[in-house]
């Protein structure tokens, strides 16, 4: 591998100082996207700032209808933490889809956000949460929606300068349930195509639908909501018409490119059909857990 | 750039020289002579360099010798005791013929045995999914659950007998 300088910080602020120091110094968490792109030598930083042995990084909080995740948290311990799984069980449920149990206890959530990759399981259940991502800069702190974070294939919207610092989650009122759905061609370590979140609330008919939030990746060049569809189902019921057309309204907005093992056209059947189970299985839900309740 | 870090690998402690491209796998294989753990992918997929810090499987293949300070660090190796006895897994293993080339076994078992300590009783699909991060190209998948399955029982009657008075058991 291409040599590299290496720095530790004992502060957030200390890592954006060297960040600013010059070109192409990148953060250092987890390591699994940026020590394997450098491994592949697809990508050669002049410096690496670790911030990994910053103390207080590490946590999940709940309070005032939020969780708060600090960035160096391990996928594993946002998966089987206790207040994750009890008010977000929809982000431990795309968790366990993460790659291996070797990479998930070493890859951090603030790394996984900053890689960006196009294919990330857990970025649909953030951005169906209305994930926000805090993060520290040269003019301090500042809090960017995660629907307007992925830019384009491993890019976000973070400069060169900015570290993350925590990822902050309005925990989904009660009576909103949600499901995590995928399809791989292999049984494990496969990424996503499509993955979908779906998140589905409903008025007091037990049956009208108020809100549903929709996230997919794995067909485009960011993890992406829609926000159309979203607004669509709206006042409707589940319904296999509405449905049909939620899923020709996803399609449409879709923009995937061929690859390996699928064509564009398979990408787009996929993400129709995958939107409707993830959707139809929201929908038992939600409506399963207001039966519970009555 | 080069820097001493001080390792803890197996209850030992070394001082140890690196570089900032130096990965922990290298570092276990090339400068302890602990070539238990094996290099295969060298890209965090195969499982084959997994070893445990602080008692977590990783992939020791991504992980940056200067990061791995101040971690407790157990390879193959470190599953021995002194007198030469190998771990409960190790010997079911042996036992159910899982080992066939041998190269993914030493992933296998540290991923085993970090499993077996969260979930002391597992079903066979739980398993499956533990081991679904470690590649063996011999395919012997079978034998392999066969043998976690096994040395789980192991462990099990392990924990009990330490912890019952064994004369009352046999009382009738």
């Amino acid at each position: 591998m291409q040599s590299f300088d290496y720095y530790e910080v004992k502060t957030l602020r200390e890592a954006v100082e060297i960040l600013s120091s010059g070109e192409e110094i990148r953060v250092l968490a987890g390591g699994c996207g940026i020590l394997l792109l450098m491994k592949q030598k697809v990508y050669f930083p002049q410096a690496l700032v670790n911030i990994k042995k910053i103390p207080g990084l590490n946590y999940i909080r709940s309070e005032n209808g939020e969780v708060r995740i600090g960035t160096l948290s391990t996928l594993n311990e946002v998966k089987t933490s206790y207040i994750i799984q009890e008010k977000i069980p929809i982000l431990s449920e795309a968790l366990e889809y993460v790659a291996t149990d070797r990479i998930r206890n070493m890859a951090t959530m603030g790394g996984t956000l900053a890689h960006a990759d196009p294919n990330s399981d857990v970025a649909p259940a953030l951005l169906a949460l209305e994930a926000k991502v805090k993060v520290l800069g040269r003019d301090g702190e500042k809090e960017i929606p995660l629907d307007s974070f992925f830019q384009n294939y491993y890019e976000t919207t973070l400069q060169s300068t900015d570290v993350i610092k925590e990822i902050i989650l309005p925990a989904p009122s009660s009576g909103i349930q949600g499901t995590y759905a995928r399809f791989q061609v292999r049984k494990a370590m496969d990424k996503p195509m499509p993955g979908v979140a779906v998140l589905v609330g409903l008025e007091e008919d037990g049956k009208t639908i108020r809100l549903a939030r929709i996230a997919l990746s794995g067909v485009g060049n960011t993890p992406i909501r829609l926000k159309e569809a979203e607004e669509f189902l709206k006042g409707k019921e589940d319904h296999p018409e509405a449905q049909e057309k939620m899923a020709s309204m996803v399609k449409e907005k879709i923009d995937p490119v061929t690859e390996y093992h699928y064509s564009v056209e398979y990408k787009r059947e996929m993400a129709g059909i995958f939107i409707k189970r993830a959707f139809a299985e929201a929908y038992r839900r939600t409506i399963s857990l207001g039966r519970k309740r009555s | 750039m080069e820097r001493y870090v001080d390792l803890s690998v197996n209850g030992e402690s070394y001082r140890i020289l690196v570089k900032e491209t130096d990965f922990l796998v290298d570092i276990l294989r090339d400068r302890l002579g602990l070539t238990g753990t094996k290099k295969a992918c060298d890209m965090g997929v195969c499982g084959s360099c997994t070893v445990l810090l602080d008692g977590m499987s990783i992939s020791s293949c991504l992980v940056l010798a200067l990061d791995a300070e101040g971690k407790e660090i157990t390879t193959i190796e470190g599953l021995e005791t002194i007198e030469g006895k190998l771990h409960p897994i190790q010997e079911a293993f042996l036992d159910k013929g899982a080992v066939q080339c041998g190269y993914c076994t030493p992933g296998m078992v540290l991923t085993a045995k970090a499993f077996l300590e969260k979930n002391p009783d597992p079903t066979e699909t739980q398993i499956r999914k533990a081991i679904a991060g470690n590649l063996c190209r011999c395919t012997g998948y079978t034998k392999i659950v066969e043998a976690i399955s096994e040395a789980s029982r192991r462990m099990r009657d392990q924990w009990f007998s330490s912890r019952l008075d064994t004369k009352e058991l046999d009382s009738p």
